[in-house]
């Protein structure tokens, strides 16, 4: 617990040091909706003249993509710059800093790199999401809103793992942990469409050697009642917990890792 | 001529060291390649999805196939990161150094961008490229002109890139950040520069503005002169108009260069 306040303290003092220089930080706020939003634009734009993508609506992709979307963003100010900026301390051996504190390494870490700057993604992915579930017929019943919040909480979990093994792989061998973090992220593009167009082996690779498809796509089978041909009935229903569990293995990953590391500074 | 010879050595030896620490990372650069290949492949089976077997009304399948190969080739190597590079420099105060070499800052920045794309050609574009031919299957050019002109255009992209990138950079002299019009610059580029889709697939109204945008002379116009959309008579009009364009982006970081350099302060020491 005491823990969680000092994290929560350190990154309030974030806030306020990024707020220092205010405009900049609007700026910063405007320039990644236009830059997010216009991912949304591409997708439309792709499907606009083909009315969707076999039996998807254009609204029901967007749901696959904003799901996705808002998982990331959520996942993200936690993770970005605090994994990202590992590599960086093990090569100069600055991670000792994190070490010696009465802190956990990794809370520290998080406090210390948390980015608000996400929170207009945030809110454009969370209103694009309510819209498209609302024109694609979401039945907007308890179990069906429980199921969304759990969901993005595997969404969440999924993002948390890509970062977390990234991190951990940088304990190992340097520059590759950023690299592979980053492509498994991106692979979840992959499923910004509905992964039905893809052949079976890479449905299979999507599902069960990455589960990027278990953040968006099986969830939304389930959300959105399609008629879809699926490897096994269970998985709409399942996958968020997948997620969770795969969220909970990142943690143990890096707690590894820090196991692994022998400082290299002096 | 020798001190030419000597100039250019000095040069070469700037894009062959970028080069080399592109090779240092071995199991990145596998890692890389392989999810490349993934992201075309994803691309590839939306458009065969979206267009199937047969013809959709002004495009087929087996068309945009060859699109997407070739924006995903170009991606590659295309991307400048000039900014960014400009940006880092500023705030650690490295550009001190940058300045007191005897060679220009453009031209070591340029030389570097030079080194990163040959690079990323060889160890991206080439290999994704030949993965596609065996794999995938790409239309060939209807003529040897065809082709050549898609290899000028593309490089006259990869200039433009660089300048735009540049200049980005230049405005980090007044802000110290670059970081945010970067952003802002490439959302507006990946629309207007045809990175995801063809112009003829574009709504009218962003079609007119992207035609007037420099951008598309990185995607657009030298895949569509490699199909054989852009007519052989059209292919002087579409030089003429990268080497305006190349010439405006000069002027334009000339001007704004002789502004900056007299602001230059560094902190620290």
């Amino acid at each position: 617990m005491a823990n969680f306040v000092t994290v929560f303290r350190l990154a309030y003092m974030n806030l306020r040091t990024q707020m220092e220089y205010r405009l900049s930080f609007f700026i910063w706020l405007g320039i990644k909706v236009l830059s997010y939003g216009s991912e949304y634009l591409i997708v439309w734009m792709v499907l606009d003249r083909f009315k969707g993508i076999g039996s998807w609506s254009i609204p029901e992709v967007i749901v696959l993509w904003a799901i996705l979307q808002l998982s990331y963003t959520l996942a993200a100010p936690f993770l970005f710059h605090s994994a990202g900026k590992l590599e960086q301390h093990i090569v100069r051996g600055s991670l000792d800093y994190f070490l010696v504190q009465p802190i956990h390494p990794l809370a520290n870490l998080i406090a210390r790199n948390f980015s608000w700057t996400y929170s207009s993604q945030q809110l454009m992915s969370a209103v694009v999401l309510v819209i498209a579930l609302n024109a694609s017929g979401f039945d907007w019943s308890l179990p069906k809103v429980c199921f969304l919040l759990l969901t993005i909480l595997g969404g969440i979990s999924f993002y948390a793992f890509t970062f977390l093994f990234g991190g951990a792989l940088n304990f190992r061998m340097i520059h590759g942990g950023r690299s592979i973090g980053g492509n498994i992220r991106w692979l979840m593009d992959l499923t910004q469409y509905p992964i039905g167009i893809y052949p079976k082996q890479l449905q299979a690779f999507l599902t069960f050697v990455v589960p990027a498809a278990m953040i968006n796509y099986y969830p939304a089978v389930y959300l959105l009642d399609k008629q879809v041909e699926l490897f096994h009935p269970s998985l709409p229903l399942i996958s968020p917990l997948v997620e969770i569990a795969l969220g909970q293995i990142g943690i143990r990953l890096f707690t590894k890792g820090l196991e692994w590391y022998q400082s290299g500074g002096g | 001529m020798a001190g030419v010879i000597g100039t250019f050595r000095t040069y070469t030896t700037f894009t062959l060291y970028f080069l080399k620490t592109r090779f240092v990372y071995r199991a990145s650069f596998w890692i890389n390649l392989g999810f490349s290949f993934l992201f075309l492949l994803m691309q590839v089976y939306l458009w065969k999805a979206l267009l199937g077997a047969g013809t959709f009304t002004d495009t087929t399948a087996s068309e945009m196939i060859t699109y997407v190969v070739l924006a995903g080739v170009i991606r590659n190597f295309v991307g400048s990161g000039a900014a960014y590079a400009i940006e880092d420099r500023l705030l650690s105060g490295d550009i001190v150094f940058d300045f007191i070499r005897p060679l220009s800052f453009r031209v070591q920045m340029l030389l570097n961008d030079l080194g990163s794309a040959f690079s990323s050609f060889l160890l991206q574009s080439a290999p994704l490229l030949a993965g596609a031919l065996l794999f995938v299957g790409v239309n060939p050019p209807p003529s040897l002109l065809h082709f050549l002109g898609f290899v000028l255009l593309t490089l006259g992209g990869l200039i433009i890139s660089f300048y735009t990138s540049y200049i980005i950079g230049l405005v980090a002299f007044y802000t110290m950040k670059a970081e945010y019009i970067d952003w802002l610059v490439s959302t507006i580029r990946s629309f207007l520069s045809g990175r995801y889709l063809p112009f003829w697939l574009y709504p009218g109204w962003l079609r007119a503005i992207a035609e007037l945008a420099p951008f598309k002379l990185m995607f657009y116009t030298p895949i569509s002169v490699y199909m054989g959309r852009t007519p052989l008579s059209e292919l002087p009009e579409a030089l003429l108009t990268m080497v305006v364009w190349i010439l405006i982006l000069v002027t334009v970081e000339f001007m704004l260069w002789k502004k900056t350099t007299n602001r230059l302060v560094v902190q620290g020491g």
